[in-house]
């Protein structure tokens, strides 16, 4: 009864070191996408990543003239014939042309970036 | 403690499943730049294509109002506009028969009707050819509208 006990805990406590892990990876490759363009203004942050095989997203903060923070968040729905954009307080749109190759430029620089650094390293 | 850190510290204490971890975020991104290289293939696809669509219809469209006629935005076709105004311009150069021209109807048989008088007569005529004038003025400046859309 006691070794089973133990043997759950344990489980468990390997699955929240697991889940913990891929949230750093995330996390990590967020930092490696955020560098792909233009430096960040000192007091910003960007972030660009996939969340997952359909969704990839851009985060940036940064200070406005009055020294206030600004955030925007874009998530981008891939799906078979579009790309969906979704920003706060914003309706879903479609991307346009130009937009979706921007995306698609900056995607193939983060897996370039992600598997030099990460995953063909590890 | 940092990602490569953590990594290493699980891998040394042989904990289960973080090559598999790896393997399936590598597997993860891959799948997603591929099904964003593909569809976005298809969005510059269907760009292509609509812009083709539309070169063909406007080629089609000029070549047949050039070519074969088509009525332009007035509903006339070109022909018959010509034809409208040779017959008034007939009309107005024939000499006066009375019930002589049985094309000549409406308004415009009327008008002969009311020409028995010669004093009227040359007054009548003055009208009909502003009549033709104006109606030759519309028309040039109805091709004038288009030419100019066209160009733009």
């Amino acid at each position: 009864m006691i070794k089973k006990l133990f043997g759950n805990l344990s489980a468990q406590k390997q699955e929240q070191r697991r889940a913990e892990l891929y949230r750093n990876l995330i996390r990590h490759e967020a930092k490696i996408g955020g560098e792909l363009f233009d430096p960040v203004p000192k007091g910003g942050r960007r972030e660009f990543f996939c969340l997952d095989r359909h969704t990839w997203i851009w985060h940036e903060e940064w200070l406005d003239k009055t020294g206030q923070r600004q955030v925007k968040s874009t998530r981008y729905d891939v799906r078979p014939n579009s790309i969906l954009k979704a920003q706060a307080g914003q309706p879903y749109q479609a991307v346009t042309l130009d937009e979706a190759r921007n995306l698609r430029l900056a995607a193939r620089l983060y897996k370039q970036r992600i598997d030099a650094e990460i995953y063909h390293t590890a | 403690m940092n990602l490569f850190e953590q990594l290493a510290e699980s891998i040394e204490a042989g904990e289960a499943g973080i090559k598999h971890l790896l393997v399936q975020r590598d597997t993860e991104t891959t799948a997603a730049v591929t099904g964003l290289e593909g569809t976005v293939d298809h969005i510059e696809q269907v760009a292509v294509m609509t812009a083709k669509t539309a070169l063909n219809a406007q080629a089609i469209s000029l070549e047949m109002v050039e070519n074969t006629g088509q009525h332009d935005d007035l509903g006339m076709h070109p022909e018959r506009r010509e034809a409208e105004i040779d017959d008034l311009n007939r009309s107005f150069n024939a000499p006066f028969a009375p019930g002589g021209d049985s094309r000549i109807s409406g308004s415009e048989s009327l008008v002969r009707q009311e020409t028995v008088a010669p004093a009227q007569s040359d007054e009548l005529a003055a009208k009909k050819l502003s009549v033709a004038e104006s109606l030759r003025t519309v028309y040039a400046i109805h091709e004038q509208t288009e030419s100019s859309n066209e160009q733009r």
